[in-house]
C-alpha cells in the first residue's frame, strides 16, 4: 500500500474546550490508483490530507498511524523528500511573491533532489506545455503578481509533478480553474498515473468530479469517512443517505444526445 | 410583453497601460431578458463575462451600445443623488465574496436598514422593521441572525445577506457574479431554488454568470456563451446544453464530470477549435 492511514484522531484544544476534528479515520491509496475524498467545507477532508505531511496545528493532538510507502509518518521529512507532494488550492501559498517562479518552482528539485537546473527548468518546462501553459520559458522568468490563479495553478502543478512524486495529495487543486483547464490538468494527472503508477489522494468539494476521475471515492462528514465507494457509482442511485444527499443537491447538465464527434 | 433589460451592442475595449495590445472584452454584445426571465452568462476566465455584467450594473461604460431597464436606457453621465438612487434601482448585482459586500461592522440588520433608509425613503420606522424582516424571510435567515456581524455567518448565510440587500432596493435587474461559485453544494442549491422563487414571485430579471454549466442549467432559460469577448452561441437553456452548436460550447459541455467524462476529449476538441478560429487570410 502506497498511503495507510490507520484510525486517525485529531483534536484541537479551543478556548471552549477541545474540538476534535477527524474521528477514527481509516484509507489506503494504493501504487498508481486514484482515491477521492469528498465533503462539504469542515468535513475534515484536508485536515486529513495535511496530516499525511504532518501540516497540523503544533497543539493538535493526534492517535493513530499514517504510513506512506512504509514510512511512519513520524519521519515526515523523509515523506516530504521521497515520496510525497501535495498541491494546495491557493497557488499563490505555495509560491514566494519576491521570487521569480522559475525560481521558485525548481528550489524543490534543485536543491533537494540535486537536479541541476538546466534539467530542473527542461523538466518543467515540459510538464506546463501539457497543461495548456504557452510559452512556459516567459512565464518561468514572472513574478506571481503578474500570472492568473489559473496560470499559476498548473505552474504549481507542473512543479510538483516534477518531482516524480509516488504519492501526490491534491486538496482542490482544479478547483478553481476553468472546467476546460481542470479537464487538461486531470487528463495529465491521468497520463502519469498509468506512466508513473503515481497515486493520487484527490481532495474534492464536487462528488461528480471525484465519481468521474477516481478509481475510489470516501466521503467524509464531521470529521469521520462516512461512506465508500467505486468510482462512479455515485452516478446511480448511492446506497448510503448522506452520499446520497450529496449527490441529489449537486446540478447535473441535462441529458443529451452524443456528442456528434468532432464538431467541424 | 416589454423586456426588462435589452443589452444592444455593447462593446468594450481595455488599453494596456504600458503598449500592450488592447484587448477587446466585450464585443457586439446584444440580448434581451424579460421580466422574470434568466439569463446565463458563461465562459472560460477571460472571456469577458464580468466586463459585461459590469456595464449592466454601471460599475464600467461601454465604449458604444446601450443597456436599456424598464425601457429607459441607461445614463453614465446624470450625477446627483436622485440619479444614483434610480440607477441602482435599474440593477443591482451579488458578488462571488460576500465578505466583500458587507461591512464587517455592521449587523445584518444594520446593513440592511442602512439600505432601506438611502432607497425606501418613504418608509416609516416601524415599516422599515418590518420589510427588515420580510427581507430575511425572503432569503431564508430567521430573524435570531439579524444581530449577527458578517464573521459570525457561514459563507451560505452571508451571500443570503448579499442578496437581501440587493432586493432592498427592489431592483428591476439582479445580476449574480459566480455568486453560488464558492458554495457548498446543499447551500449552493437552496440559493438556486430561492433565485427561482424570487423571480417567479417578484418578476426580478436575472443575470447569472457562472463558469458552472450545470449551475446555470438550472436558474435560467436562456444561455450567452461568450469566447474572448464575443458570443459564440445565444439560444434557450435546453437547446445549448442538448444541441450544442459551436465547437466551443461543445468542449464546455464535455469538460463538465458525468458518467461518460474523458479530460482528454477536451484537449482534442479546443485543437479543432483552436484550428477552426484561424484567420482565413
Amino acid at each position: 500500500m502506497l498511503l495507510t492511514i490507520r484510525d486517525l484522531n485529531l483534536t484541537v484544544p479551543m478556548p471552549a474546550g477541545p474540538r476534535q476534528i477527524l474521528r477514527d479515520v481509516s484509507l489506503s491509496v494504493d501504487t498508481g490508483e486514484t482515491v477521492g475524498l469528498v465533503g462539504e467545507s469542515g468535513s475534515g477532508k484536508s485536515t486529513t490530507a495535511r496530516a499525511v505531511l504532518r501540516l497540523v496545528p503544533d497543539r493538535a493532538r493526534t492517535s493513530g498511524s499514517v504510513t506512506v510507502c512504509g514510512v511512519e509518518a513520524g519521519d515526515v521529512q523523509e515523506i516530504r523528500t521521497h515520496h510525497a507532494a501535495m498541491i494546495f488550492q491557493d497557488p499563490r501559498s505555495s509560491l514566494n511573491p519576491v521570487r521569480r517562479i522559475g525560481d521558485s518552482a525548481t528550489e524543490r528539485l534543485v536543491h533537494v533532489h540535486g537536479v541541476s537546473r538546466a534539467e530542473a527548468v527542461r523538466r518543467l518546462v515540459d510538464l506546463m506545455a501539457e497543461v495548456g501553459l504557452r510559452d512556459p520559458e516567459r512565464l518561468l522568468r514572472k513574478y506571481p503578481h503578474q500570472l492568473s490563479g489559473g496560470m499559476l495553478q498548473r505552474v504549481v502543478v507542473a512543479a510538483a509533478l516534477s518531482t516524480n512524486p509516488e504519492l501526490l495529495l491534491a486538496d482542490e487543486a482544479t478547483s478553481a480553474l476553468d472546467v476546460t483547464t481542470q479537464a487538461e490538468v486531470l487528463a495529465l494527472l491521468r497520463r502519469l498515473r498509468r506512466e508513473r503508477e503515481m497515486g493520487v489522494l484527490f481532495i474534492t468539494h464536487d462528488l461528480l468530479l471525484a465519481g468521474a476521475f477516481c478509481d475510489r471515492v470516501y466521503v467524509m462528514k464531521d470529521g469521520s469517512i462516512v461512506d465508500e465507494q467505486p468510482g462512479g457509482t455515485v452516478f446511480v442511485n448511492p446506497a448510503n443517505p448522506y452520499t446520497k444527499a450529496l449527490a441529489d443537491a449537486t446540478p447535473r447538465l441535462p441529458e443529451r444526445a452524443k456528442p456528434t464527434g468532432a464538431a467541424r | 410583453m416589454t423586456d426588462a433589460l435589452v443589452v444592444s451592442g455593447l462593446t468594450k475595449t481595455y488599453f494596456g497601460t504600458r503598449g500592450g495590445t488592447p484587448v477587446t472584452a466585450a464585443k457586439d454584445i446584444s440580448f434581451a431578458v424579460p421580466k422574470g426571465g434568466s439569463l446565463g452568462l458563461v465562459g472560460e476566465s477571460g472571456s469577458g463575462k464580468t466586463t459585461v455584467s459590469r456595464m449592466i450594473v454601471g460599475l464600467s461604460r461601454p465604449d458604444t451600445g446601450t443597456v436599456t431597464i424598464d425601457g429607459r436606457d441607461r445614463q453614465w453621465r446624470s450625477r446627483g443623488r436622485k440619479a444614483r438612487l434610480a440607477r441602482a434601482r435599474e440593477a443591482q448585482m451579488v458578488f462571488q465574496d460576500p465578505y466583500g459586500s458587507l461591512d464587517r461592522r455592521l449587523t445584518v440588520e444594520d446593513a440592511l436598514r442602512d439600505v432601506l433608509r438611502r432607497h425606501q425613503r418613504g418608509l416609516t420606522a416601524p415599516g422599515v422593521t418590518a420589510r427588515i424582516t420580510t427581507l430575511l424571510d425572503r432569503v431564508g435567515l430567521a430573524g435570531t441572525l439579524s444581530a449577527s456581524r458578517p464573521h459570525q455567518l457561514s459563507g451560505g448565510q452571508r451571500q443570503r445577506v448579499a442578496i437581501a440587500k440587493a432586493l432592498a432596493v427592489d431592483p428591476t435587474v439582479l445580476v449574480l457574479d459566480e455568486a453560488v461559485s464558492a458554495l457548498d453544494v446543499s447551500v449552493q442549491a437552496q440559493i438556486l431554488a430561492l433565485l427561482n422563487e424570487i423571480r417567479h414571485d417578484s418578476g426580478v430579471s436575472l443575470v447569472f454568470v457562472s463558469h458552472d454549466l450545470a449551475v446555470v442549467a438550472e436558474v435560467t432559460d436562456q444561455i450567452l456563451v461568450m469566447y474572448e469577448g464575443e458570443a459564440v452561441e445565444h439560444r434557450g437553456t435546453d437547446d445549448v446544453l442538448c444541441r450544442p452548436e459551436h465547437p466551443y460550447t461543445e468542449m464546455l459541455l464535455s469538460s463538465a464530470p458525468g458518467p461518460d467524462w474523458r479530460p482528454e476529449r477536451v484537449a482534442e476538441l479546443r485543437a479543432v477549435f483552436a484550428a477552426s478560429r484561424q484567420p482565413s487570410s
